[in-house]
């Protein structure tokens, strides 16, 4: 009994999988498409949050180190200019990487599907 | 188009339907089984043989290929065994990706919680075809539980599926067993009440779902929606079938266990979950929060000596150093309601130990989270330290120390500021300075918000006569009700559990909360409880070892200790002494035995718990003459019940004629030095009060006494409450002796003298509501010619006692006996003569003897009629 169940189990498993293989560039352009853009967007979105972009633009025009002088003012202006400037360029450079993945993403079955090919039958080149 | 409707249970949450309709067959549950047993499969074979080719890719390439030649284009494009490995273990990669995401999004979770949200309730619906059906919820668990519960019942051929069998098919998840665990409870205890009450239930051909089983299933998921979880899981299933079922809940109250502590422990596991993930969420959130003076913003100022006097509470709650704040949600609201209103900081009222620092600290957790009205955010909770602050300078040197660090908070503007004790400022003032009023133009000038706490005594005599007032909006924090102290409790157990290496049992954490309610009146909960608990871990852990369970037995050993209270269960001795009591005080009261026995049902009342909770433990007025035992069967009380003859607070009322003497008894207004019945009370809670002759006490003076045997609670003069609830009051008095003896040489009944005493003798004495508040208004007889002889018998034993500490024997004829007695015995003194008549005649012949002859140990001192005269023992 035990052996029949178990021989019924795998049998389920490997049709499944087998099902699944097959659907597998569907699923990889419909349904995994959308996750791996939500990934993306989260991925960058905790970037932003994790240099406080945000928060820096908000205070733009307040003063840094409660300095409230006009020339505390002017100077706390351009720095903040200036750091917003370098966060940005880390949230650009990391947010790329990021996007480089999601590129990855997209041609990552195609890929496989030629290495597969090539290797197997070595007769495309 | 709703064509596929009917009527069935349901719940409806904001116009969405759920109901229940799970796929429960043999075949569903195998196919089921099936299939998450072949998924397991998938991933684990997709694992594996994703990371086999890798491996063999990889090993090919070492061997085979050049290693730099990886880098170029052509290793890639031209076939060989090493790539073919490799992307066959990337294909498995992607599988495994896809696999796992679609598992994932078949578990469904409970959509959004809105605030607003009316109790639902289950109805009977017309659902259509778009109904939710909350079998999607399920966990793997709770989905087990009610497959397991099918096969039970299919198993005994049950027509339905029960109460019953959902709460035995939740037995399997981790969860119910540290309930039943902690609950102390086996399931052998249970399993043979179980197996009769499933051999009674209806035979049919099909199982299905009974419909008290279906709003069990829909109750479960009110739950779940309540405590904003994304499943349904087994726990609910458990506590909804305990709930609905009245057999399981006797099954329960048969081991102990009441419907409020089932829920009270099932809030227990809830608690900790709910712990654990605000945790997750806690520590996510954490790492967006900055340590240290500067906000995120950068628009603060770094402020050195505002550091030094204060601590960070933010930063502490950033590095994990906070507990967790456990069910103060009302309270937190209130403040932030003060603070967004603008222009007012709130200072927290409420006694030491209710939790004040506790909501300090979850305010600084919610800083954190940013959890927060606006105005709190990117802010930082700072704790000033007024001792800090006020140490070793003059009050004008701490005021100026105070401007500065007051300066430094208004320029960094991102500090909230938190003010413990507050109070400190109010008291620190020479006439020209003073910190509260610096304090106060501050924060009204600066636009910046405190949160203080102090207690309510310095809140009614400092703060709220002082400027403080002004700006500082109270917020009173009361001593949580029992049930949330526990649950408080309960979510600092796992701390302690897991410093000390104990388990706590269910009963140990409410019978610390309920047990320090009782006796420990000094502190307050959940405080109390609190330390309690953590003594009882420590004691457990060096008695019996580390990994042991703690009890309520253990708990209220703890408690015991620290009141003098016993509060053990009776051991077997303990049992055998109380119910023999009358015997055992008849060895020293003579006669008497209406009083007698009255006192030993009040102290039985008493050790078994059946006392009333809010009064004494008994209250008593023993009425009569002189010198028939009223004092001694007081000190016979004493000694048996409290184990020592001067457990005792004695106080002679004649010496409280006057009104004023009501300080002596509770206190001076204004003086540190407690009054004598208070303090004495307060130090020994655990005693009996003798009012000695009661009715020579002033008329105010007795009305005081009328709060004591009323509520057991006496105010004493610097405002505490003293606890009297584990007194026994005895007040004795001689009024209405005459009209006893009379009565009694009439031969009049015991009960008649009483109720004449009382309806006539003693009206003009004591007013009726002090009368009706007597457990008993016990009348002893005078003493019969036979009484007394019996007295001296008593009298003489102790004397022979003291005699045979010597080593000597001693004897007394009866006639002299009679003859004491008779000398000793007097109608109006009753026997209050007989101890100086047996100094005379006997204390004093024996001193004689004594220094005149020459008595050796073992020799034998015989006094009778003829005089005194000794029995030399035989030589050895």
């Amino acid at each position: 009994m035990t052996k029949k169940i178990s021989v019924h189990i795998l049998s389920t498993a490997l049709i499944q999988s087998g099902k699944e293989l097959l659907m597998m560039p569907i699923w990889w352009y419909t349904s995994g498409l959308v996750l791996a853009l939500s990934m993306t967007k989260n991925s960058i979105s905790n970037m932003v949050d994790f240099f406080g972009l945000r928060i820096w633009i908000k205070n733009l025009f307040v003063p840094m180190y409660g300095e409230t002088t006009i020339s505390g003012k002017i100077i706390s202006f351009f720095v903040r200019l200036f750091m917003i400037l370098v966060q940005s360029m880390g949230v650009i450079l990391l947010s790329l990487l990021i996007v480089v993945a999601f590129f990855i993403y997209l041609i990552f079955l195609p890929i496989v599907a030629f290495l597969l090919l090539n290797n197997t039958f070595g007769f495309i080149f | 188009m709703a064509l596929f409707f009917n009527m069935q249970k349901a719940v409806s949450i904001e116009s969405k339907i759920y109901v229940i309709n799970p796929q429960i067959s043999e075949e569903s549950i195998a196919k089921r089984n099936d299939k998450k047993q072949a998924s397991r499969i998938m991933i684990g074979s997709g694992y594996l043989l994703s990371i086999m080719f890798f491996i063999t890719s990889i090993v090919f390439v070492v061997l085979k290929e050049d290693l730099v030649g990886v880098a170029t284009l052509k290793f890639w494009l031209a076939p060989s065994f090493g790539v073919l490995c490799f992307s066959i273990s990337l294909l498995f990669g992607a599988f495994i990706f896809q696999h796992k995401y679609k598992e994932a999004k078949k578990k469904k979770r409970i959509p959004g919680y809105s605030e607003d949200f009316s109790n639902p309730s289950i109805e009977e619906l017309q659902t259509t075809k778009d109904a939710i059906n909350i079998v999607d919820f399920f966990d793997e668990n709770s989905t087990g539980a009610l497959d397991a519960a099918f096969e039970l019942a299919k198993k005994f051929g049950h027509q339905e599926i029960e109460p019953i069998h959902i709460f035995i098919g939740t037995f399997d998840d981790s969860n119910i067993g540290a309930v039943l665990s902690r609950l102390s409870i086996s399931i052998d205890a249970i399993k043979d009440p179980i197996g009769r009450r499933l051999s009674s239930r209806q035979i049919g051909p099909e199982t299905q779902l009974s419909e008290e089983s279906k709003s069990i299933l829909l109750r479960s998921f009110i739950n779940a929606y309540k405590q904003k979880r994304g499943v349904i899981n087994a726990l609910e299933f458990f506590y909804e079938a305990f709930k609905s079922d009245e057999f399981i809940q006797e099954l329960f109250f048969d081991q102990g266990i009441t419907k409020d502590q089932f829920a009270n422990m099932i809030e227990w596991v809830r608690i900790h979950e709910k712990m654990r993930e605000r945790y997750t969420d806690f520590r996510k959130a954490a790492a967006f929060k900055p340590t240290g003076p500067m906000n995120r913003s950068m628009t603060s100022v770094a402020t050195p000596l505002l550091d030094a006097f204060s601590e960070d509470l933010t930063t502490m709650g950033v590095n994990g150093r906070l507990p967790l704040m456990v069910g103060r949600e009302k309270e937190v609201k209130q403040i932030f309601r003060i603070i967004e209103g603008g222009r007012q900081s709130a200072v927290l009222v409420g006694s030491d130990g209710v939790g004040k620092k506790t909501i300090l600290h979850g305010i600084a957790q919610l800083m954190v989270e940013e959890n927060v009205p606006e105005v709190l955010k990117d802010k930082r909770l700072v704790r000033l330290s007024v001792p800090h602050l006020l140490s070793g300078v003059d009050p004008s040197m701490a005021q100026e120390r105070l401007l500065r660090a007051l300066n430094e908070v208004a320029k960094s503007g991102n500090i909230i500021l938190a003010v413990t004790d507050i109070e400190q400022m109010a008291g620190m003032s020479d006439g020209t300075v003073n910190l509260a009023t610096s304090f106060v133009d501050f924060l009204s000038r600066s636009g910046t918000f405190a949160i203080a706490t102090t207690n309510p005594r310095a809140y009614a005599n400092q703060v709220e006569r002082s400027v403080l007032s002004r700006i500082f909006q109270k917020v009173d924090i009361q001593e949580p009700e029992t049930n949330l102290s526990i649950h408080i409790l309960e979510s600092k157990i796992g701390g302690i559990e897991y410093e000390q290496g104990v388990t706590f049992s269910y009963k140990a954490v409410e019978s610390a909360v309920s047990l320090t309610d009782r006796y420990m009146h000094e502190d307050y909960l959940p405080k109390k409880a609190i330390d309690v608990a953590r003594e009882a871990a420590q004691f457990v852990k060096n008695t019996k070892g580390e990994s042991s369970l703690i009890t309520d037995q253990d708990v209220a050993q703890i408690i015991s200790e620290k009141t003098n209270i016993p509060l053990t269960s009776l051991k077997e001795e303990e049992k055998y002494k109380l119910l023999n009591l009358e015997d055992k005080m008849h060895e020293r009261v003579i006669g008497q035995s209406e009083a007698v026995s009255a006192v030993a049902s009040a102290l039985r009342r008493a050790r078994t718990n059946l006392q009333s909770k809010n009064r004494p433990i008994a209250t008593f007025l023993f009425m009569g003459p002189t010198g028939v035992g009223k004092t001694e069967l007081t000190k016979t009380i004493a000694s048996v019940y409290f184990g020592d003859d001067d457990a005792m607070v004695r106080l002679d009322m004649s010496e409280f004629q006057e009104v004023s003497s009501i300080q002596r008894l509770i206190g001076m207004m204004g003086s540190t030095e407690g009054g004598l019945l208070t303090e004495a009370v307060r130090q020994n809670p655990f005693t009996i009060v003798l009012l000695d002759e009661f009715e020579k006490a002033s008329p105010q003076i007795m009305n005081l006494f009328l709060q004591v045997f009323d509520d057991g609670r006496l105010t004493d003069n610097s405002g505490r409450i003293i606890d009297f609830t584990n007194t026994i009051l005895v007040a004795t008095s001689n009024a209405g002796s005459e009209y006893i003896q009379e009565a009694v040489k009439r031969n009049e009944d015991i009960s008649l003298i009483r109720t004449t005493l009382i309806e006539e003798k003693l009206k003009t004495i004591y007013s009726p509501e002090m009368l009706n508040r007597f457990d008993g208004v016990i009348v002893f007889k005078p003493l019969s010619q036979e009484d007394v002889v019996k007295i001296t018998g008593l009298m003489i034993e102790q004397v022979k006692q003291r005699l045979l500490d010597k080593g000597i024997e001693f004897d007394i004829s009866e006639e002299m006996i009679q003859s004491l007695a008779k000398e000793g015995y007097d109608p109006k003194f009753g026997a209050r003569p007989l101890r100086r008549v047996i100094q005379e005649k006997v204390d004093n012949s024996l001193a004689k003897v004594l220094l005149e002859e020459d008595v050796k140990r073992r020799d034998k001192i015989i006094i009778d009629i003829n005089g005194t005269r000794i029995e030399r023992a035989t030589e050895i």
